[in-house]
Protein backbone atom coordinates (compact mmCIF):
# COMPACT_ATOMS: atom_id res chain seq x y z
CA UNK A 1 0.00 0.00 0.00
CA UNK A 2 2.74 2.45 0.79
CA UNK A 3 4.46 1.92 -2.66
CA UNK A 4 1.37 2.45 -4.48
CA UNK A 5 0.41 5.57 -2.77
CA UNK A 6 4.46 6.53 -3.19
CA UNK A 7 3.75 5.99 -6.87
CA UNK A 8 0.50 7.98 -7.21
CA UNK A 9 2.83 10.85 -5.51
CA UNK A 10 5.42 10.65 -7.87
CA UNK A 11 3.05 10.40 -10.99
CA UNK A 12 0.10 13.07 -9.67
CA UNK A 13 3.20 15.41 -9.06
CA UNK A 14 4.63 15.63 -12.46
CA UNK A 15 1.08 16.28 -13.78
CA UNK A 16 -0.16 19.03 -11.38
CA UNK A 17 2.49 20.86 -11.78
CA UNK A 18 1.94 21.39 -15.55
CA UNK A 19 -2.17 21.14 -15.34
CA UNK A 20 -1.66 24.03 -12.79
CA UNK A 21 0.30 26.26 -14.97
CA UNK A 22 -2.34 25.97 -17.99
CA UNK A 23 -5.24 26.01 -15.50
CA UNK A 24 -3.49 29.49 -13.91
CA UNK A 25 -3.78 31.02 -17.50
CA UNK A 26 -7.06 30.19 -18.19
CA UNK A 27 -8.26 31.64 -14.84
CA UNK A 28 -6.11 34.78 -15.36
CA UNK A 29 -7.41 35.29 -18.26
CA UNK A 30 -11.05 34.95 -17.24
CA UNK A 31 -10.42 37.05 -14.32
CA UNK A 32 -8.79 39.91 -15.98
CA UNK A 33 -11.56 39.85 -18.62
CA UNK A 34 -13.99 40.59 -15.93
CA UNK A 35 -12.00 43.24 -13.91
CA UNK A 36 -12.74 45.23 -16.56
CA UNK A 37 -16.24 45.36 -16.58
CA UNK A 38 -16.82 46.90 -12.66
CA UNK A 39 -14.52 47.96 -10.19
CA UNK A 40 -12.63 45.74 -8.43
CA UNK A 41 -15.89 43.03 -8.16
CA UNK A 42 -13.99 40.47 -10.36
CA UNK A 43 -13.90 38.37 -7.45
CA UNK A 44 -17.49 38.47 -6.62
CA UNK A 45 -19.10 37.64 -9.62
CA UNK A 46 -20.43 34.42 -9.55
CA UNK A 47 -19.09 33.36 -12.82
CA UNK A 48 -15.68 33.77 -11.22
CA UNK A 49 -16.29 32.79 -7.73
CA UNK A 50 -17.76 29.53 -9.37
CA UNK A 51 -15.65 28.56 -12.26
CA UNK A 52 -11.95 28.40 -10.64
CA UNK A 53 -10.20 25.29 -10.39
CA UNK A 54 -9.64 26.21 -6.96
CA UNK A 55 -13.17 26.07 -6.17
CA UNK A 56 -13.87 23.09 -8.05
CA UNK A 57 -11.08 21.30 -6.53
CA UNK A 58 -12.67 22.10 -2.96
CA UNK A 59 -15.81 21.18 -3.76
CA UNK A 60 -14.83 17.88 -5.36
CA UNK A 61 -12.76 17.18 -2.07
CA UNK A 62 -15.91 17.67 0.02
CA UNK A 63 -17.67 15.82 -1.52
CA UNK A 64 -16.10 12.65 -1.69
CA UNK A 65 -15.60 13.24 2.22
CA UNK A 66 -18.87 13.60 2.69
CA UNK A 67 -19.78 10.76 0.72
CA UNK A 68 -17.29 7.91 2.23
CA UNK A 69 -18.63 9.05 6.04
CA UNK A 70 -22.10 8.53 4.46
CA UNK A 71 -21.20 5.53 2.94
CA UNK A 72 -19.71 3.80 6.39
CA UNK A 73 -22.46 5.49 8.26
CA UNK A 74 -25.39 3.33 8.15
CA UNK A 75 -27.94 4.34 5.45
CA UNK A 76 -32.09 3.94 5.03
CA UNK A 77 -32.31 1.40 2.09
CA UNK A 78 -35.15 3.40 0.42
CA UNK A 79 -33.69 6.86 0.15
CA UNK A 80 -30.32 6.49 -0.59
CA UNK A 81 -30.41 8.66 -3.80
CA UNK A 82 -31.83 11.76 -1.66
CA UNK A 83 -29.20 11.43 0.90
CA UNK A 84 -26.82 11.47 -1.94
CA UNK A 85 -28.32 14.70 -3.64
CA UNK A 86 -29.03 16.10 -0.08
CA UNK A 87 -25.39 15.55 0.64
CA UNK A 88 -24.47 16.94 -2.62
CA UNK A 89 -26.12 20.41 -2.12
CA UNK A 90 -24.86 20.63 1.39
CA UNK A 91 -20.98 20.18 0.74
CA UNK A 92 -22.13 23.38 -2.27
CA UNK A 93 -23.61 25.29 0.24
CA UNK A 94 -20.51 24.33 2.37
CA UNK A 95 -18.28 25.23 -0.76
CA UNK A 96 -20.22 28.75 -0.70
CA UNK A 97 -18.90 30.20 2.25
CA UNK A 98 -22.20 31.61 3.86
CA UNK A 99 -21.95 34.59 1.65
CA UNK A 100 -25.22 33.72 -0.26
CA UNK A 101 -28.70 33.62 1.05
CA UNK A 102 -29.70 29.93 -1.15
CA UNK A 103 -26.60 28.83 0.55
CA UNK A 104 -27.71 29.67 4.19
CA UNK A 105 -30.96 28.46 3.43
CA UNK A 106 -30.07 24.95 2.52
CA UNK A 107 -27.52 24.39 5.53
CA UNK A 108 -30.91 25.74 7.86
CA UNK A 109 -32.75 23.53 6.31
CA UNK A 110 -30.92 20.18 7.16
CA UNK A 111 -30.39 21.78 10.65
CA UNK A 112 -34.23 22.29 11.01
CA UNK A 113 -34.42 18.82 9.70
CA UNK A 114 -31.98 17.12 12.28
CA UNK A 115 -34.24 19.10 15.72
CA UNK A 116 -37.65 18.88 14.65
CA UNK A 117 -38.99 16.09 12.52
CA UNK A 118 -40.48 18.22 9.49
CA UNK A 119 -44.30 17.94 9.22
CA UNK A 120 -45.85 19.92 6.46
CA UNK A 121 -48.85 21.98 7.42
CA UNK A 122 -51.51 22.64 4.68
CA UNK A 123 -51.12 26.30 2.74
CA UNK A 124 -53.72 28.30 4.66
CA UNK A 125 -53.67 31.10 1.87
CA UNK A 126 -53.64 28.34 -1.20
CA UNK A 127 -57.19 29.12 -1.30
CA UNK A 128 -57.14 32.63 -1.59
CA UNK A 129 -54.30 32.89 -3.96
CA UNK A 130 -56.98 30.46 -6.18
CA UNK A 131 -59.68 33.15 -5.73
CA UNK A 132 -57.55 36.10 -6.83
CA UNK A 133 -55.87 34.02 -9.84
CA UNK A 134 -59.34 33.45 -10.91
CA UNK A 135 -60.07 36.77 -10.62
CA UNK A 136 -57.14 38.30 -12.12
CA UNK A 137 -57.17 36.07 -14.75
CA UNK A 138 -53.44 37.46 -15.59
CA UNK A 139 -51.21 38.36 -13.53
CA UNK A 140 -48.38 40.04 -15.28
CA UNK A 141 -46.53 37.08 -16.97
CA UNK A 142 -43.12 38.70 -15.84
CA UNK A 143 -44.62 37.98 -11.60
CA UNK A 144 -45.48 34.99 -12.35
CA UNK A 145 -42.03 33.81 -13.36
CA UNK A 146 -40.48 35.85 -10.54
CA UNK A 147 -42.78 33.49 -8.38
CA UNK A 148 -41.88 30.42 -9.52
CA UNK A 149 -38.02 31.45 -10.09
CA UNK A 150 -38.30 32.48 -6.21
CA UNK A 151 -39.93 28.70 -5.70
CA UNK A 152 -36.96 27.10 -7.52
CA UNK A 153 -34.04 28.83 -5.92
CA UNK A 154 -34.41 27.64 -1.89
CA UNK A 155 -34.72 30.27 0.43
CA UNK A 156 -35.38 33.17 -1.81
CA UNK A 157 -39.24 32.94 -1.60
CA UNK A 158 -39.60 36.54 -0.01
CA UNK A 159 -36.69 38.01 -1.46
CA UNK A 160 -37.12 41.51 -3.72
CA UNK A 161 -36.76 40.60 -7.38
CA UNK A 162 -33.33 42.26 -7.53
CA UNK A 163 -31.31 40.33 -4.53
CA UNK A 164 -33.88 37.40 -6.55
CA UNK A 165 -31.46 37.60 -9.66
CA UNK A 166 -28.26 38.08 -7.95
CA UNK A 167 -29.25 34.81 -5.76
CA UNK A 168 -30.02 32.84 -9.18
CA UNK A 169 -27.33 34.10 -11.21
CA UNK A 170 -25.08 32.59 -7.83
CA UNK A 171 -26.98 29.63 -7.78
CA UNK A 172 -26.83 28.80 -11.37
CA UNK A 173 -23.24 29.06 -11.63
CA UNK A 174 -22.48 26.55 -8.16
CA UNK A 175 -24.81 24.07 -10.28
CA UNK A 176 -23.45 24.22 -13.21
CA UNK A 177 -20.43 23.48 -10.99
CA UNK A 178 -22.00 21.30 -8.87
CA UNK A 179 -23.05 19.21 -12.42
CA UNK A 180 -19.35 19.07 -13.67
CA UNK A 181 -17.97 18.04 -10.59
CA UNK A 182 -20.36 15.18 -9.83
CA UNK A 183 -20.17 14.08 -13.45
CA UNK A 184 -16.25 13.40 -13.12
CA UNK A 185 -16.66 12.14 -9.77
CA UNK A 186 -18.68 9.81 -11.20
CA UNK A 187 -16.52 8.72 -13.88
CA UNK A 188 -13.59 8.42 -12.47
CA UNK A 189 -15.14 6.51 -9.19
CA UNK A 190 -16.52 4.22 -11.72
CA UNK A 191 -13.71 3.65 -13.62
CA UNK A 192 -11.40 3.59 -10.46
CA UNK A 193 -14.02 0.88 -9.10
CA UNK A 194 -13.39 -1.35 -12.53
CA UNK A 195 -9.84 -0.83 -12.82
CA UNK A 196 -9.32 -1.58 -8.79
CA UNK A 197 -11.45 -4.26 -9.41
CA UNK A 198 -9.39 -5.94 -12.19
CA UNK A 199 -6.13 -5.03 -11.35
CA UNK A 200 -5.13 -3.80 -7.58
CA UNK A 201 -1.12 -3.29 -8.67
CA UNK A 202 -1.57 -1.33 -11.78
CA UNK A 203 -0.67 1.83 -10.48
CA UNK A 204 3.02 0.57 -9.22
CA UNK B 1 -10.77 61.04 -15.37
CA UNK B 2 -12.88 64.21 -12.99
CA UNK B 3 -11.25 67.69 -15.24
CA UNK B 4 -11.88 66.89 -18.59
CA UNK B 5 -15.01 65.45 -18.02
CA UNK B 6 -16.93 68.59 -16.59
CA UNK B 7 -16.81 71.80 -18.44
CA UNK B 8 -17.96 75.23 -17.27
CA UNK B 9 -20.11 75.85 -20.40
CA UNK B 10 -22.03 72.67 -19.10
CA UNK B 11 -22.94 74.02 -15.77
CA UNK B 12 -26.67 75.02 -15.19
CA UNK B 13 -28.34 76.22 -12.34
CA UNK B 14 -28.34 74.48 -9.66
CA UNK B 15 -31.60 71.99 -8.95
CA UNK B 16 -32.82 71.79 -5.69
CA UNK B 17 -32.60 68.18 -5.91
CA UNK B 18 -28.80 68.26 -6.36
CA UNK B 19 -28.00 70.01 -3.61
CA UNK B 20 -26.63 66.66 -1.69
CA UNK B 21 -24.73 66.88 -4.70
CA UNK B 22 -23.03 69.68 -3.84
CA UNK B 23 -21.77 68.96 -0.60
CA UNK B 24 -20.20 65.90 -2.34
CA UNK B 25 -18.28 67.38 -5.07
CA UNK B 26 -16.19 70.03 -5.02
CA UNK B 27 -17.28 72.17 -8.23
CA UNK B 28 -19.90 74.14 -8.73
CA UNK B 29 -23.34 73.61 -7.88
CA UNK B 30 -24.34 72.84 -11.64
CA UNK B 31 -26.29 70.21 -13.14
CA UNK B 32 -23.80 69.46 -15.72
CA UNK B 33 -24.09 66.35 -18.16
CA UNK B 34 -20.42 65.60 -17.42
CA UNK B 35 -21.41 65.53 -13.40
CA UNK B 36 -24.12 63.46 -14.49
CA UNK B 37 -21.84 61.34 -16.03
CA UNK B 38 -19.58 61.07 -13.42
CA UNK B 39 -22.08 60.29 -11.36
CA UNK B 40 -23.67 58.04 -13.25
CA UNK B 41 -20.50 56.08 -12.77
CA UNK B 42 -21.49 55.76 -9.14
CA UNK B 43 -24.63 54.64 -9.55
CA UNK B 44 -24.64 51.88 -7.64
CA UNK B 45 -23.13 53.39 -4.96
CA UNK B 46 -25.48 55.99 -4.49
CA UNK B 47 -28.97 55.70 -6.74
CA UNK B 48 -30.32 59.48 -5.47
CA UNK B 49 -27.58 60.89 -6.85
CA UNK B 50 -27.06 59.18 -9.64
CA UNK B 51 -30.48 60.68 -10.12
CA UNK B 52 -30.40 63.93 -9.41
CA UNK B 53 -28.28 64.29 -12.06
CA UNK B 54 -30.06 62.76 -14.53
CA UNK B 55 -33.09 64.79 -14.43
CA UNK B 56 -30.69 67.48 -14.85
CA UNK B 57 -29.40 66.27 -18.54
CA UNK B 58 -33.09 66.05 -19.28
CA UNK B 59 -31.91 65.62 -22.73
CA UNK B 60 -33.56 63.12 -25.42
CA UNK B 61 -31.03 60.95 -23.77
CA UNK B 62 -33.62 58.61 -22.17
CA UNK B 63 -34.62 55.60 -23.12
CA UNK B 64 -38.46 54.97 -23.80
CA UNK B 65 -38.42 52.85 -20.53
CA UNK B 66 -38.44 56.32 -18.52
CA UNK B 67 -41.92 57.29 -20.40
CA UNK B 68 -43.89 59.70 -18.49
CA UNK B 69 -40.73 60.32 -15.88
CA UNK B 70 -39.25 61.85 -18.61
CA UNK B 71 -42.28 64.13 -19.39
CA UNK B 72 -42.29 64.91 -15.54
CA UNK B 73 -38.75 65.69 -15.10
CA UNK B 74 -38.66 67.65 -18.42
CA UNK B 75 -41.01 69.83 -17.56
CA UNK B 76 -40.09 70.70 -14.61
CA UNK B 77 -36.51 71.09 -16.26
CA UNK B 78 -38.08 73.35 -19.14
CA UNK B 79 -36.12 76.24 -17.79
CA UNK B 80 -33.12 74.77 -18.47
CA UNK B 81 -33.47 73.33 -21.73
CA UNK B 82 -30.81 76.22 -22.70
CA UNK B 83 -28.86 75.00 -20.63
CA UNK B 84 -28.85 71.62 -21.38
CA UNK B 85 -28.87 72.07 -25.14
CA UNK B 86 -25.18 72.95 -24.77
CA UNK B 87 -24.32 70.44 -22.40
CA UNK B 88 -25.85 67.84 -24.96
CA UNK B 89 -23.03 68.55 -27.19
CA UNK B 90 -20.75 67.63 -24.21
CA UNK B 91 -22.87 64.28 -24.06
CA UNK B 92 -22.19 63.41 -27.41
CA UNK B 93 -18.47 63.32 -26.80
CA UNK B 94 -18.60 61.55 -23.53
CA UNK B 95 -21.31 59.06 -24.62
CA UNK B 96 -18.33 56.90 -25.98
CA UNK B 97 -16.55 57.24 -22.28
CA UNK B 98 -19.83 56.27 -20.70
CA UNK B 99 -20.23 52.96 -18.59
CA UNK B 100 -22.76 50.43 -19.67
CA UNK B 101 -24.94 51.47 -17.22
CA UNK B 102 -25.43 54.96 -18.12
CA UNK B 103 -24.52 54.68 -21.64
CA UNK B 104 -27.94 53.21 -22.62
CA UNK B 105 -29.62 56.44 -21.08
CA UNK B 106 -27.33 58.33 -23.30
CA UNK B 107 -27.14 56.80 -26.86
CA UNK B 108 -30.26 58.80 -27.89
CA UNK B 109 -28.03 62.05 -27.61
CA UNK B 110 -29.34 64.41 -29.73
CA UNK B 111 -31.34 66.51 -27.57
CA UNK B 112 -32.90 70.06 -28.97
CA UNK B 113 -35.05 72.16 -26.83
CA UNK B 114 -38.27 70.38 -26.95
CA UNK B 115 -37.95 68.07 -25.90
CA UNK B 116 -41.33 66.45 -24.95
CA UNK B 117 -41.93 66.22 -28.94
CA UNK B 118 -38.61 64.76 -29.87
CA UNK B 119 -38.25 62.34 -26.80
CA UNK B 120 -40.67 60.02 -28.75
CA UNK B 121 -38.78 59.95 -32.43
CA UNK B 122 -35.34 59.89 -30.53
CA UNK B 123 -35.80 57.09 -28.26
CA UNK B 124 -34.58 54.04 -30.01
CA UNK B 125 -36.87 51.31 -28.40
CA UNK B 126 -39.92 51.59 -30.05
CA UNK B 127 -41.69 52.77 -27.11
CA UNK B 128 -44.11 55.75 -26.57
CA UNK B 129 -42.65 57.89 -23.79
CA UNK B 130 -46.06 60.09 -24.29
CA UNK B 131 -47.86 57.55 -22.27
CA UNK B 132 -48.29 59.04 -18.68
CA UNK B 133 -46.40 56.90 -16.15
CA UNK B 134 -49.21 54.63 -14.59
CA UNK B 135 -50.01 52.03 -16.86
CA UNK B 136 -47.40 49.62 -14.64
CA UNK B 137 -45.07 48.92 -17.30
CA UNK B 138 -45.66 45.01 -17.79
CA UNK B 139 -41.83 44.55 -18.79
CA UNK B 140 -40.97 45.63 -15.03
CA UNK B 141 -41.23 43.87 -11.78
CA UNK B 142 -42.66 45.79 -8.96
CA UNK B 143 -42.28 44.15 -5.52
CA UNK B 144 -44.08 47.67 -4.10
CA UNK B 145 -46.93 49.23 -5.96
CA UNK B 146 -45.96 51.87 -7.72
CA UNK B 147 -47.60 55.64 -6.82
CA UNK B 148 -47.68 58.66 -8.89
CA UNK B 149 -43.99 59.65 -9.53
CA UNK B 150 -44.69 63.83 -8.99
CA UNK B 151 -41.39 63.70 -7.22
CA UNK B 152 -38.21 63.94 -8.65
CA UNK B 153 -36.36 61.52 -5.96
CA UNK B 154 -38.90 58.65 -6.28
CA UNK B 155 -38.33 58.34 -9.92
CA UNK B 156 -34.89 58.69 -9.58
CA UNK B 157 -34.43 55.98 -7.31
CA UNK B 158 -36.82 53.83 -9.48
CA UNK B 159 -34.84 54.64 -12.56
CA UNK B 160 -31.74 53.49 -10.34
CA UNK B 161 -33.46 50.55 -9.33
CA UNK B 162 -34.21 49.90 -13.16
CA UNK B 163 -30.95 49.80 -14.01
CA UNK B 164 -29.43 47.43 -11.17
CA UNK B 165 -32.52 45.12 -12.71
CA UNK B 166 -31.20 45.15 -16.14
CA UNK B 167 -27.52 44.21 -14.70
CA UNK B 168 -28.44 41.48 -13.32
CA UNK B 169 -30.53 40.63 -16.31
CA UNK B 170 -27.77 40.89 -18.66
CA UNK B 171 -25.74 39.10 -15.78
CA UNK B 172 -28.03 36.26 -15.41
CA UNK B 173 -28.35 35.88 -19.61
CA UNK B 174 -24.67 35.57 -19.75
CA UNK B 175 -25.05 32.51 -17.88
CA UNK B 176 -27.80 30.70 -19.29
CA UNK B 177 -26.58 29.72 -22.48
CA UNK B 178 -29.45 31.11 -25.55
CA UNK B 179 -30.45 33.40 -23.45
CA UNK B 180 -28.53 36.32 -24.69
CA UNK B 181 -30.80 35.80 -28.32
CA UNK B 182 -34.27 36.12 -26.28
CA UNK B 183 -35.69 39.94 -26.27
CA UNK B 184 -37.74 40.67 -23.11
CA UNK B 185 -37.73 40.07 -19.28
CA UNK B 186 -40.29 37.42 -19.28
CA UNK B 187 -38.59 34.74 -22.16
CA UNK B 188 -35.65 35.50 -20.35
CA UNK B 189 -37.13 34.58 -17.27
CA UNK B 190 -38.47 31.47 -18.93
CA UNK B 191 -35.28 30.12 -19.98
CA UNK B 192 -33.52 31.08 -16.65
CA UNK B 193 -36.32 28.98 -15.09
CA UNK B 194 -35.92 26.24 -17.40
CA UNK B 195 -32.61 26.04 -17.47
CA UNK B 196 -32.43 25.90 -13.19
CA UNK B 197 -34.70 23.32 -13.46
CA UNK B 198 -32.69 21.54 -16.02
CA UNK B 199 -30.04 21.78 -13.85
CA UNK B 200 -32.01 20.40 -10.91
CA UNK B 201 -32.90 17.51 -13.11
CA UNK B 202 -29.18 16.86 -13.69
CA UNK B 203 -27.95 17.16 -10.32
CA UNK B 204 -30.86 14.58 -9.29
CA UNK B 205 -29.68 11.96 -11.95
CA UNK B 206 -25.74 12.20 -11.34
CA UNK B 207 -26.68 12.08 -7.45
CA UNK B 208 -28.32 8.20 -8.50
CA UNK B 209 -24.97 7.75 -10.67
CA UNK B 210 -23.07 8.67 -7.98
CA UNK B 211 -25.27 6.58 -5.36
CA UNK B 212 -24.77 3.40 -7.34
CA UNK B 213 -21.20 4.37 -7.99
CA UNK B 214 -20.83 4.20 -4.43
CA UNK B 215 -22.54 0.80 -3.42
CA UNK B 216 -19.98 -0.64 -5.41
CA UNK B 217 -17.17 0.95 -4.07
CA UNK B 218 -18.58 -0.08 -0.54
CA UNK B 219 -18.57 -3.80 -1.57
CA UNK B 220 -14.84 -4.15 -3.04
CA UNK B 221 -13.07 -2.89 -0.29
CA UNK B 222 -9.74 -2.59 -2.71
CA UNK B 223 -11.13 0.67 -3.61
CA UNK B 224 -11.02 2.46 -0.46
CA UNK B 225 -7.47 2.57 -1.59
CA UNK B 226 -7.85 5.64 -3.57
CA UNK B 227 -5.73 7.96 -2.81
CA UNK B 228 -7.41 11.52 -2.39
CA UNK B 229 -5.17 13.71 -4.31
CA UNK B 230 -6.01 11.09 -7.61
CA UNK B 231 -9.26 12.53 -8.42
CA UNK B 232 -8.35 16.13 -8.32
CA UNK B 233 -5.43 15.77 -10.80
CA UNK B 234 -7.89 13.48 -12.23
CA UNK B 235 -10.52 16.02 -12.45
CA UNK B 236 -7.73 18.72 -13.64
CA UNK B 237 -7.20 17.18 -16.59
CA UNK B 238 -11.06 16.26 -17.35
CA UNK B 239 -11.83 19.76 -17.00
CA UNK B 240 -8.69 21.47 -18.23
CA UNK B 241 -9.56 21.27 -22.33
CA UNK B 242 -13.17 21.02 -21.97
CA UNK B 243 -14.11 24.49 -22.41
CA UNK B 244 -16.40 25.55 -19.55
CA UNK B 245 -19.85 26.90 -20.99
CA UNK B 246 -20.57 24.52 -23.81
CA UNK B 247 -20.62 21.79 -21.03
CA UNK B 248 -24.28 22.19 -19.83
CA UNK B 249 -26.37 21.88 -22.60
CA UNK B 250 -28.58 18.83 -24.65
CA UNK B 251 -26.45 16.74 -26.29
CA UNK B 252 -24.25 16.55 -23.14
CA UNK B 253 -27.41 14.80 -21.57
CA UNK B 254 -27.13 12.04 -24.01
CA UNK B 255 -23.82 11.83 -23.85
CA UNK B 256 -24.37 11.39 -19.72
CA UNK B 257 -27.15 8.81 -20.74
CA UNK B 258 -24.84 6.73 -22.69
CA UNK B 259 -22.02 6.78 -19.62
CA UNK B 260 -24.74 5.72 -17.24
CA UNK B 261 -25.65 2.84 -19.47
CA UNK B 262 -22.06 1.85 -19.49
CA UNK B 263 -21.52 2.04 -15.79
CA UNK B 264 -24.55 0.00 -14.92
CA UNK B 265 -23.43 -2.42 -17.35
CA UNK B 266 -20.20 -2.84 -15.34
CA UNK B 267 -21.95 -2.67 -12.25
CA UNK B 268 -24.05 -5.83 -13.29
Amino acid sequence: MASNQSNCDVSSQQEPNQLRKKRRKSTQTTESHLQNDGTGEAKNQPTVRWRTCTARRIYSSKLLEALRRSRRTTSPRGEKTREVRETADRVLAVAARGKTRWSRAILAKRARLLRVKKVKKPKVGCDRMLQESEKRKKLPAVERKVKVLSRLVPGCRKVSFLNLLEEASDYIAALEMQVKVMTTLSEILAVAGGGAGVGGGSSS
Amino acid sequence: MDPPLINENSFSAANPSSFSLTEIWPFPPSSSTALGLRVANLADRDGSLDESNVTEQSGGNRNGNRKGIDLSSEEDGSSKTVSTTTSAHDLNDLSGKRRKISGSRNENSESRAEIEASSAANNKPAQPSSKPSEPPMQDYIHVRARRGQATDSHSLAERARRDKISERMKMLQDLVPGCNKVIGKALALDEIINYIQSLHCQVEFLSMKLEAVNSRMSMSPAIERLHPKDPFDATGMIFGPQPTKDYVQGPQSEWLHMQVGGSFKRAM
